[in-house]
């Protein structure tokens, strides 16, 4: 008998060839050492290629109704492709519930819980809820910001941002060591004022919400009425690279930044936080996540693989965005970009955090010059 | 949960967006339909994807993707989804990793850190384990694309029949190409890694 070709001893390996056709190459292999030094080369790196293989196999695979569910809200979008302004409103609620309920669960300090200093970022993909429905997601939106002016009592205000003349004057201003790319100057320098808020929770109305956004699934616990949820930011910096140009447009309150020849850095020193004792903490995240679209599973999962008490988890809608891990300044950082086709400079901001202070570099267009500038920080 | 009302609402928008007379070769999903295939096919589809993503994510949005456009071909032949599904996810995949490489070189080069407190592994762990995956993904986003595909496949358990269907050629040349992309990999990696 002639020699195997290469395909049928690798399908051998596999089990892919027919029995009769497998008796005859075991035949053949018996009194061939050609074949047999060819199989074990093809063995070996068959072998070693599956090893590497291992390694990108990832975790366990998402749940197929929960992503049907996701894939359900794609189609929807599909017929009302702009963002909503609501969800904005809404993912920054959920911020701010996501910031209020990161500290320590695991913490033992007393009374008052002195939570957080923030060493890690990661991100919570979430699907924006309602995107199909204009007129509910108008009202929970109104419930929302209600419901926040009610309750949320300003404590510091932080007052004008201060100009700087240089990053001495702004590290003296902002009270912290201030940490800037080597080899670019800033065209502008501005420092932000410390603030402070405390917000008493009102279970009523918060489950109203819910109830209102079509979870009333999602039962918040009865001993959540009334906590005080403090929150303290302190000064931060602002610094401008390049020509940076604001266009306010008529009937749009808050100017947005055009230019892409502008890059944006901020910092600030990681906020505190403060809850009472008593909250569980993992079940009200486990339930700001899954109003932000994950299934039961997976936010019980997140909640599991999060040290809230060090991790700054910053909410990405999955259908307008992207984001990825890198790591950046020494550490691990975070870059998001806006995938929205219709833009011409898509906004993107990388993130990190560096022994307790948040970086970020926002900008729009190509995030290279961002990466580059990150990567001199000192 | 979502409610009855609100399933059938959104079946009837989905049932909408499709063409009242479809064109030749493409036929309406009947209520139900889609979803079904949906249910069934779709940890398979996210498994081929996790091989060319960052992360479960990225792999999810690939595959949901995947069968966004599934719907919207509306194929006349459904005898066979999977095979569509692959060659859709693979292909998405393969390109988005190619409009990644510069971030993957980079991914590559350096450890990249998971979620602190994952509970099993350590830290260290995760980062090699991370690194490995972005430096396959690399390789793979440096192969043709049916050799990429033949070797997705087949580590995420597909037969030689499927991987025949998936990429197009016929049963019997699966080993013999199978070989030959397992060796393209291996020159490849060995070539932009300096490993063993």
């Amino acid at each position: 008998m002639a020699c195997m070709s290469e395909g049928e001893l690798r399908a051998q390996l596999d089990g892919g060839l027919a029995a009769d056709r497998e008796t005859e190459l075991a035949g053949h292999l018996a009194h061939c050492p050609h074949c047999r030094a060819r199989l074990v080369e093809l063995r070996e790196r068959a072998g070693w290629v599956a090893e590497r293989f291992e390694a990108s196999a990832g975790g366990a695979a998402p749940e197929a109704a929960a992503s049907w569910r996701r894939w359900q809200a794609r189609a929807r979008a599909a017929r009302t492709p702009q963002w909503p302004r609501w969800a904005g409103v809404g993912a920054a609620a959920a911020v701010l519930v996501t910031l209020a309920i990161w500290p320590a669960a695991r913490s033992r300090a007393a009374d008052v819980l002195a939570l957080l200093r923030v060493e890690n970022v990661t991100v919570a993909p979430v699907t924006p809820p309602l995107a199909g429905e204009p007129e509910v997601r108008r009202q929970v939106g109104q419930m929302i910001e209600q419901l926040i002016s009610s309750r949320l009592v300003v404590t510091v205000k932080p007052g004008p941002p201060q100009l700087a003349a240089s990053p001495a004057t702004a590290a003296a201003l902002a009270g912290f060591k201030l940490r800037l790319p080597a080899e670019a100057a800033p065209s502008r320098l501005e420092v932000s004022g410390a603030a402070a808020f405390q917000m008493t929770v009102d279970r009523e109305r918060t489950q109203a919400i819910l109830n209102e956004a079509g979870r009333p699934d999602l039962q918040l616990p009865a001993n959540i009425d009334g906590a005080l949820i403090a929150v303290q930011i302190p000064r931060g910096v602002l610094a401008d690279y390049g020509q940076c140009q604001m266009e306010a447009k008529p009937g749009n309150p808050r100017p947005r930044l055009v230019d892409a020849n502008c890059l944006r850095l901020r910092e600030v020193p990681s906020p505190t936080l403060s809850v009472p004792p008593g909250l569980d903490l993992n079940q009200l995240a486990e339930i700001g996540l899954q109003f932000a679209g994950m299934s039961a599973e997976e936010a019980a999962a997140f909640c599991r693989a999060v040290d809230w008490r060090s991790t700054l988890v910053i909410p990405v809608p999955r259908d307008n965005s992207t984001y990825q891990r890198l790591p950046v300044d020494g550490v691990s950082g975070i870059l998001l970009q806006q995938t929205d086709a219709r833009r011409a400079l898509p906004a993107f901001a990388l993130i990190w955090v560096r022994q307790g202070v948040i970086y970020s570099f926002s900008g729009r267009g190509d995030p290279a010059a961002a990466l580059n500038l990150a990567g001199q920080m000192q | 949960m979502v409610s009855k009302d609100f399933a059938e609402t959104t079946m009837a928008a989905m049932n909408e967006a499709i063409p009242a007379a479809a064109p030749s070769g493409t036929r309406a999903w009947r209520p139900g339909e889609f979803e079904g295939l949906f249910l069934e096919h779709f940890a398979r589809v996210a498994a081929v994807a996790r091989r060319l993503s960052a992360d479960g994510v990225q792999a999810e949005e690939l595959a949901i993707e995947a069968f966004w456009r599934l719907f919207r071909a509306c194929p006349h032949d459904r005898s066979r989804p999977a095979d569509w599904l692959f060659r859709a996810v693979i292909r998405l995949g393969l390109d988005a990793a190619r409009a990644r490489r510069r971030r993957l070189r980079y991914e590559a080069q350096a450890a990249v850190m998971m979620t602190a407190g994952a509970a099993g592994t350590t830290p260290l762990a995760q980062a090699m384990a991370a690194q490995q995956a972005a430096q396959v993904r690399a390789v793979l986003a440096r192969l043709g694309r049916r050799a990429a595909a033949l070797l997705i496949l087949r580590h995420t358990g597909a037969s030689y029949a499927e991987i025949a269907a998936a990429t197009g050629v016929k049963a019997a040349s699966v080993g013999a190409l199978l070989a030959r992309a397992e060796a393209a990999f291996e020159r490849e990696y060995k070539r932009r890694y300096k490993t063993g």
